[in-house]
């Protein structure tokens, strides 16, 4: 069942996911940042793809994002509460011209059923290792698959759905992310809280998400991240704080920590 | 004046037997060394952002003399917390551990002051790689050192841009 239902998934992906940016683009050399606070660890990476991209204009782009956490003594995670993931001012997301997914219409859904009802909608995927604590039970420890749309938030702004999938042992919601400008360095920010209804069964353990898509709007292209490498003359590389990723855990606890990237400019 | 200058003497003699009675008890634990490392780094890591505010913008406007002098002023701030943070006695388990991440310490503080003289020559590929060399070594300062928590003393490229 579950084969048929990933062979089925895998072709309906592969059907809406033709313009979205292949994954492995993403540099694999871009080594990952760890932070420690007591107990727990955790290590975030990602990059942009392509590396080389416009000095003055933004390019097409992809950005891929993970994050795991892990504690020291074996102890187990704490829950996560709300996961932020700032971006920097190199990338930004243009939804225009996109359809835009209810995030009702995702509730209870099977992937191949959510690419039915919002394949149109599909900005990016992932995965979301968790592990599964029923009454009763041994945790299991599962990786979830996801399907990320866009999604428009109840006061009109930006967001993002992520629809998370596990056929055995069925499991299946929705992180709301709202994308809100962040302060600082960093130009905005995907914030989702984690409901107690979906963190009282799971437990987070990190996450992996894939963000771009090419698109045709009016018969012109579009694309759904976009970024440029704005260095000055003579320098062709330029660093940028390409991320911070915030996890705030049941009992106050916080881990936070950002990702530096490099970029070249395009010739 | 004398009493303040006899008041900095009786400080430095206790924190000095402090030191010294930590030393000949086979160091302080993990925990006290840090708290004792995040005491020094706190001042000097919100020095270093001060210092090098709108350093990218200077860049990025071709003030490259102006940026060359606040990556000087950076590795000054650099260095002293260096010195400041040397003597202080290492937990006896963390030794070799603190050897590798001082010397991480060490090269970045090299890098700093090369990234000022080049960006001072205009020469921007020696920029480039210097400052790649620098959160290199930064990141791996940080994974040596990640069992110790550290927030002030731990490399941040956020402080430096």
């Amino acid at each position: 069942m579950y084969r048929q239902l990933s062979a089925a998934l895998v072709r309906a992906s592969a059907a809406a996911l033709t313009l979205v940016l292949a994954p492995a683009s993403v540099p694999p050399r871009a080594s990952a940042e760890q932070i420690q606070s007591g107990n727990l660890v955790m290590s975030v990476h990602g990059g942009v793809s392509p590396r080389r991209l416009p000095r003055t204009r933004q390019a097409p782009a992809a950005a891929r994002l993970a994050s795991r956490i892990s504690t020291t003594d074996g102890k187990p995670l704490p829950s996560v509460r709300r996961i932020e993931i700032g971006f920097g001012g190199g990338a930004a997301i243009s939804p225009r011209g996109l359809p835009v997914c209810p995030a009702s219409r995702l509730r209870n859904a099977t992937p191949a059923a959510t690419l039915q009802r919002c394949g149109g909608a599909l900005v990016g995927r992932g995965t979301f290792p968790i592990e599964l604590q029923l009454p009763g039970q041994l945790p299991l420890r599962r990786e979830t698959r996801a399907l990320i749309f866009n999604g428009r938030g109840r006061n009109g702004g930006l967001a993002l759905w992520a629809h998370v999938f596990s056929a055995q042992p069925p499991v299946s919601f929705v992180l709301r992310f709202h994308i809100r400008k962040a302060p600082g360095p960093l130009a905005s920010a995907l914030v989702a809280a984690v409901p107690r209804t979906i963190s009282r069964w799971v437990r987070l353990e990190g996450f992996a998400i894939e963000l771009g898509r090419l698109y045709r709007r009016h018969g012109h292209p579009g694309s759904y991240l976009n970024a440029s490498c704005p260095v000055p003359r003579p320098f062709t590389t330029g660093f940028f704080s390409f991320a911070r990723i915030t996890l705030a855990f049941s009992g106050d606890r916080q881990l936070s920590e950002s990702i530096v990237r490099s970029c070249r400019v395009r010739p | 004046m004398r009493k303040l200058v006899l008041l900095a003497c009786l400080t430095a003699l206790a924190s000095g037997s402090i030191w010294t009675a930590l030393a000949l008890a086979g160091g302080p634990t993990r925990t006290e060394y840090v708290d004792q490392l995040e005491t020094i780094c706190k001042p000097r890591a919100e020095s270093t952002a001060r210092v090098m505010r709108g350093v990218s913008g200077d860049i990025k406007s071709r003030r490259y003399k102006i940026a060359a002098a606040k990556f000087e002023h950076a590795d000054r701030i650099f260095g002293q917390t260096v010195e400041a943070i040397a003597p202080v006695p290492r937990p006896e388990g963390d030794r070799s551990t603190l050897a590798r991440w001082f010397e991480y310490l060490d090269h970045q503080e090299r890098y700093l002051r090369q990234i000022s003289t080049q960006l001072r020559a205009g020469n921007a590929v020696k920029v480039q790689h210097l400052t790649a060399a620098f959160i290199h070594t930064g990141n791996k300062a940080n994974i040596t050192t990640l069992a110790f928590g550290f927030n002030y003393c731990r490399f941040r490229f956020s402080r430096f841009s």
